[in-house]
């Protein structure tokens, strides 16, 4: 019987057949290598392309670039950088000849704007991999009001739902997966020692490079317990010396700043980094068809309820949603020297300021409640390639942070739509008046190690530290928590990558170690004392990922994990009273495959042609969840009873002509079927069924246009049109009830123009979002942002 | 070239395959009976509560396959029902809804503003048909609010009840059963220490004079056989009012102090201290930890009980009928499946007519009738479905 155990252990075996089957054999193979400049000298992280073999490489610090093991013949090299025309070169190489080339690159015309790069950017490299990844370059959006969360909101697979406006609570999904299952990381790094603020819907575009999207399976490099998928933010690694500062008004009294600049020292390497955002709105769009009080008892906006006061359906402006966030981070560091190849320091701040204005559903409406908090982190970073030995690079990144973060909910007031409130003896939001405090010290380590002993094998090391102390207490009752749940993990990655045939098939293999150590304090009721309790749990999870080029530009891929989400403090522990300890308490694991095909096709330079599809399936099994006997019980336990099956398909496909256009369409389906009982003995009517609230067919259509020169020398005119669409979903378990309630379909249309002058120096740009005024909706019906416009300028300059 | 388009073109039809249409399904046992039963499925967060409602609770079926109606976030199931509806105070919203149900709808009959006591944590009794009386905390427990309701015109009457001062340590009033009787409002009551200390663990009752414009405190007396403030009537009853006027009310100390026993109460008609010639011992008869009282006629009550000897399974609940008059075991109802959760609307009676609806192991779950004779019990109507929470049963 083929059980996802045997898989699994088929899985280990063919990976270690493989690795036994690791024989390199030295020939009199032929090489080319070359150094690639413009006309301040070289140039670093040039994508090069052998095309016929298509095999690439990017150059390394000294602009040099090298394919070895080649056979005799003609060969065509594909140079290309953002920025720059793209050059190609045709060699010829003889048996055992070293080819030893200097290539100039010359600027285009349109600097760092929706320029058409020909080859293969590190991108499309890594769309075509073994893993089921989106890969967004974000340049093209760079003049865009933007920020990541709706960016990937874009792409394939990917579902984020806010509660409406600028930094709304949001809920970032993965092929059906969600929450606590993606991890979301900055160049590697966990996301989250930057603070709360630091969140997708807040970081403005400018401030990434490109965002990878892993589906379910997960590269070793990116240490965490990602059940199911993970977010890895580029930033921009180049040694230029840039500015870019943007600045964006618009609808609801919106007005977010973002900076990021570099400066280097070419003589001796020092380099100062400065990022840093602000974000401001009102969020005060209007909700249509909502409950507001009327009354002859009414002083101010303070409503005495008596027999004349009556409910009224009006529209009304959002009156307590005002959002302000702001992020600055300085870097200093060395790069290019024989110690280091980066040394850096960082340092940063996030604070953010936000008044709430509903619940989970928009019928229940607050008036005072808010949240605030800031962060503060440090880090130290550092990277050498060719340590000790060639091929061999490592980096390490150590860095810790104290992130504090405040709900106050003490009002006595009940609102109303209508901004008319009544004396009330109960809190906005939950059962007891409370300044809520969550301190977390926060401590991460990350030490990656990589090995390629030759073209075609590689090794890769990844370890992780991760430390938290979750401290929570009521500033109105105490002052400190008594109770802290401490959680330590250490994750470690390995990796073997074999890419054979001359890269015609690539193959990872990977395994990866969970340790998780969980300390509390535990109330005993039996002693009335505090219990010093600890656990810990260890997890194996391992991997592959597998592509295949069955022709020239058409390729297949396939990759599988067995993932693991480990169990928190406050799950595994409970709070003594009403949340029951349960010690017996596994992490979550799934078993995600994804299977895959691609199409790349460039016709004469101008015409560039990408297409995917690809099939997948989770099966996410021992789902923690709060076992919730009723809602007059307050006693909850944490147990492994949900079981989870996904399956779904997407395809994309994308089209460049030229400078001129481009477009992109894109449909995902998912089904999420319950697999769950409380019951272990039995199954409920639920089981077998869909997950409501779940959306499950949804697209995307984006269409760029774009001329330059139109207004002048070194300018650029560019219009994009974007429609997404959201076909109906159920709110409820589908088939029981009479009345099936559902949330409906959505389809919003945005539409931007911008102009870039002075080889986009300068850029302004205009942007409508929601066009057509639609009612749009997300969790539990409630009401997002109308239309919208902003207005962006943008400045940016970059220098070798 | 063709392999590769007729690849993606499969994968985009199958797409658009896999999103079929809409599949409401229509309902086949939908019916508009007097008795409703409410349910819980999926779990957090995708937990859902549904209303169901039947003609008879004696034979047949039911289910939610295109039947009964989601009310999730419009009503919980600690909630007033009465001669054909529904009362509830919906504290999201700011409002007191008279809710009915019928041919599947659940409609919001009227709808008026309402700020006052905090509602889940409240508790309720009838005065007389059309007056209704909610007791309950405010939002931090530091006072005990109520509300005089007149469910035909909707005119309330809310005020404040002056308790004794709480107890040094402790932070919060807490308030259990509540019963009307000839003028008086009997209700019992707790000091709450904040978590995870226990609350006070002494039994508390107090007693306060009725009129139509509000309620004026008598008094309030403790006594140290039990603790706890029983549970509130809009989840679990555990107080009545027998035919001859006199006020029974039940203690749970199992929050409080688990060495307590529970104990029942008793005010006689018209007075206001407790009768101290009276108390009963409930644990000592059943052996084991009451919940749940509710009576059936001549004196007679079924409580509900966690039978704490059970550890191999979650359904631990049993029932169990006992004199009140004479502080008596009258009979276990062993012939009773156990059930499987705590405080909930368990048992229905009227007049004669009792039914218990019980969540059994597996699928075992049915609404029994109770022979009020011969204490014989016999299966009603099967749930289906194999739901994990039944969370109560109503007649209207």
């Amino acid at each position: 019987m083929l059980t996802w155990n045997n898989i699994g252990f088929k899985l280990q075996l063919i990976a270690m057949l493989s690795f036994f089957s690791l024989i390199t054999t030295a020939q009199n193979f032929s090489k080319i290598s070359g150094q690639v400049k413009d006309q301040q000298g070289s140039m670093v992280q040039v994508s090069v392309q052998l095309k016929e073999l298509a095999k690439s490489t990017q150059t390394d610090k000294d602009g040099k670039f090298v394919f070895e093991n080649l056979k005799a013949g003609n060969y065509t090299l594909i140079v290309s950088y953002i920025g720059y025309q793209t050059l190609q070169k045709k060699v010829s190489v003889q048996t055992g000849e070293v080819l030893n080339l200097t290539l100039m690159l010359e600027e285009s015309s349109t600097q760092m704007q929706m320029v058409t790069v020909i080859g293969k950017t590190k991108t499309q490299e890594l769309r075509e991999s073994g893993f089921a990844v989106n890969t967004i370059e974000t340049k093209q959006f760079a003049n865009t009001n933007t920020n990541l969360s709706q960016l990937l909101n874009k792409s394939t697979g990917v579902k984020v739902r806010e509660k409406g406006g600028v930094g709304s609570d949001f809920e970032f999904s993965i092929n059906g997966l969600s929450g606590k299952q993606i991890k979301f990381f900055i160049d590697g790094i966990p996301l989250e020692i930057l603070g709360t603020a630091m969140s997708f819907n807040n970081i403005p575009v400018n401030l990434a490079e490109s965002i990878e999207v892993y589906k379910g399976v997960v590269p070793v490099s990116l240490g965490s317990d990602a059940l199911g998928g993970a977010v890895n933010i580029i930033t921009n690694r180049n040694t230029k010396n840039y500015v870019d500062f943007s600045t964006t008004y618009g609808s609801f009294n919106t007005n977010k700043n973002a900076l990021s600049t570099q400066f280097v020292d070419k003589k001796n390497g020092l380099t100062l980094r400065l990022n840093g955002f602000t974000n401001y709105s009102d969020n005060n769009y209007k909700m249509i068809g909502v409950r507001g009080i009327t009354g002859d008892n009414i002083v101010g906006n303070k409503i005495t309820i008596d027999g004349t006061s009556e409910f009224i359906t009006l529209d009304a402006e959002r009156f307590h949603n005002r959002y302000k966030s702001a992020f600055g981070q300085a870097e200093v560091g060395v790069s290019n020297k024989s110690y280091a190849d980066a040394l850096f320091a960082n340092f940063s701040y996030t604070g953010f300021d936000q008044q709430l204005q509903t619940g989970t559903d928009q019928r229940n409406v607050y008036g005072m409640a808010t949240r605030h908090g800031h962060s503060l982190n440090a880090g130290l970073r550092y990277s050498k390639r060719n340590l000790f030995v060639k091929g061999l690079d490592a980096n390490t990144y150590w860095g810790y942070s104290k992130d504090i973060s405040i709900v106050t909910d003490t009002a006595r007031r009940k609102y109303y739509w209508n901004n008319i409130y009544a004396y009330s003896d109960s809190p906005e939001m939950g059962s007891f008046f409370t300044i809520n405090n969550l301190t977390r010290p926060h401590i991460i380590g990350r030490t990656n190690v990589s090995y390629k002993i030759n073209n075609e094998h590689s090794f890769n090391l990844n370890y992780v530290l991760d430390g938290v102390e979750n401290n929570t207490f009521n500033e109105l009752v105490t002052t400190s928590d008594d109770n802290p749940g401490l959680v330590r993990k250490n994750i470690v990655g390995l990796a073997y990558q074999q890419d054979l045939f001359s890269n015609k098939w690539s193959n990872v293999f990977f395994t990866k170690y969970y340790g998780l150590g969980l300390k509390l304090n535990k109330y005993s009721s039996a002693t009335a004392v505090y219990e010093n309790i600890s656990s810990s749990d260890n997890s194996l999870g391992y991997g592959l990922s597998s592509r295949y080029y069955v022709i020239k530009d058409f390729g297949v891929k396939f990759s599988f994990e067995k993932a693991y989400r480990l169990q928190e403090a406050s799950e595994m522990f409970g709070d003594g009273v009403n949340t029951i300890a349960n010690l017996d308490l596994k992490p979550e694991h799934s078993y995600n495959l994804n299977l895959g095909t691609f199409y790349s096709k460039t016709l004469n330079h101008n015409h560039q042609l990408f297409i995917e599809a690809n099939g997948f399936l989770r099966y996410a099994k021992d789902f923690i969840y709060a076992k919730v006997y009723q809602s007059n019980t307050p006693r909850t336990i944490y147990e492994n009873l949900d079981k989870i099956n996904i399956s779904g398909a997407e395809a994309e496909i994308r089209y460049n002509y030229k400078n001129l256009l481009s477009a992109t369409v894109n449909a995902s389906y998912q089904k999420s079927i319950s697999f769950s009982s409380a019951n272990s003995t039995s199954n409920e009517n639920t089981y077998n069924k869909r997950l409501p609230n779940q959306p499950w067919f949804f697209g995307n259509a984006d269409l760029g246009i774009g001329k330059n020169d139109l207004i002048g020398k070194d300018t650029r005119i560019q219009f994009n049109w974007s429609t997404n669409f959201i076909h109906w979903y159920y709110r409820t378990w589908e088939g029981l009830g009479a009345v099936i309630d559902d949330i409906p379909s959505q389809t919003i249309h945005n539409a931007s123009l911008t102009s870039s002058f002075q080889k986009s120096k300068y850029n302004i740009s205009l942007e409508c979002n929601n066009l057509t005024n639609q009612l749009a909706y997300d969790n539990f019906k409630l009401q997002k942002e109308g239309r919208a416009f902003y207005v962006k300028l943008r400045y940016f300059i970059s220098k070798n | 070239m063709k392999i590769i388009f007729k690849s993606v073109a499969l994968l985009l039809l199958s797409v658009v395959l896999f999103s079929c249409s809409k599949d409401k399904t229509s309902p086949d046992n939908q019916t508009d009976g007097n008795y409703f039963l409410w349910i819980q499925v999926g779990n957090w967060p995708n937990t859902a509560q549904y209303v169901v409602g039947v003609n008879s609770v004696d034979t047949g079926s039911v289910s939610l396959s295109g039947n009964g109606r989601e009310i999730t976030g419009k009503a919980d199931y600690g909630i007033i029902p009465h001669k054909g509806y529904y009362y509830y105070v919906n504290e999201e919203e700011g409002s007191f809804v008279k809710f009915e149900l019928k041919s599947n709808n659940w409609t919001a009959v009227k709808e008026v503003p309402y700020v006052h006591v905090n509602f889940a944590s409240a508790t309720y009794t009838w005065v007389n048909d059309k007056t209704l009386l909610i007791v309950g905390p405010n939002g931090d427990y530091t006072k005990t609010l109520y509300s005089i309701v007149d469910i035909e015109t909707f005119k309330f009457v809310n005020g404040e009840l002056t308790l004794p001062a709480l107890p040094t340590g402790y932070t919060g009033y807490r308030i259990g059963n509540l019963e009307y009787s000839d003028g008086n409002v009997y209700f019992g009551f707790n000091y709450a220490k904040d978590w995870p200390d226990p609350s006070y663990d002494k039994a508390l009752f107090a007693v306060a004079k009725y009129s139509s414009t509000g309620l004026t405190m008598i008094g309030t007396e403790e006594d140290a056989a039990s603790a706890g403030n029983g549970s509130s009537r809009l989840w679990t009853a555990s107080s009545n009012v027998d035919s001859n006027g006199d006020v029974y009310m039940l203690t749970t100390p199992q929050m409080v102090n688990k060495t307590l026993p529970n104990v029942v109460y008793r005010y006689k008609k018209g007075t206001t201290t407790i009768d101290q010639s009276y108390k009963f011992n409930v644990s000592a008869v059943t052996g084991s930890d009451a919940i749940g009282l509710w009576a059936i006629g001549n004196g007679k009550a079924i409580i509900k009980y966690n039978n704490t000897g059970i550890l191999a399974s979650n359904h631990t609940y049993e029932f169990a009928i006992i004199d009140l008059h004479n502080k008596t075991l009258v009979k276990k109802l062993t012939d009773l499946p156990r059930d499987n959760s705590d405080y909930l609307q368990s048992v229905i009676v009227n007049g004669s007519k009792v039914h218990i609806v019980i969540n059994g192991e597996g699928t075992n779950d049915y609404v029994w009738s109770l022979n009020t004779t011969t204490y014989e019990v016999t299966k009603g109507i099967n749930i289906k479905g194999d739901f994990d929470y039944i969370l109560r049963i109503d007649e209207l």
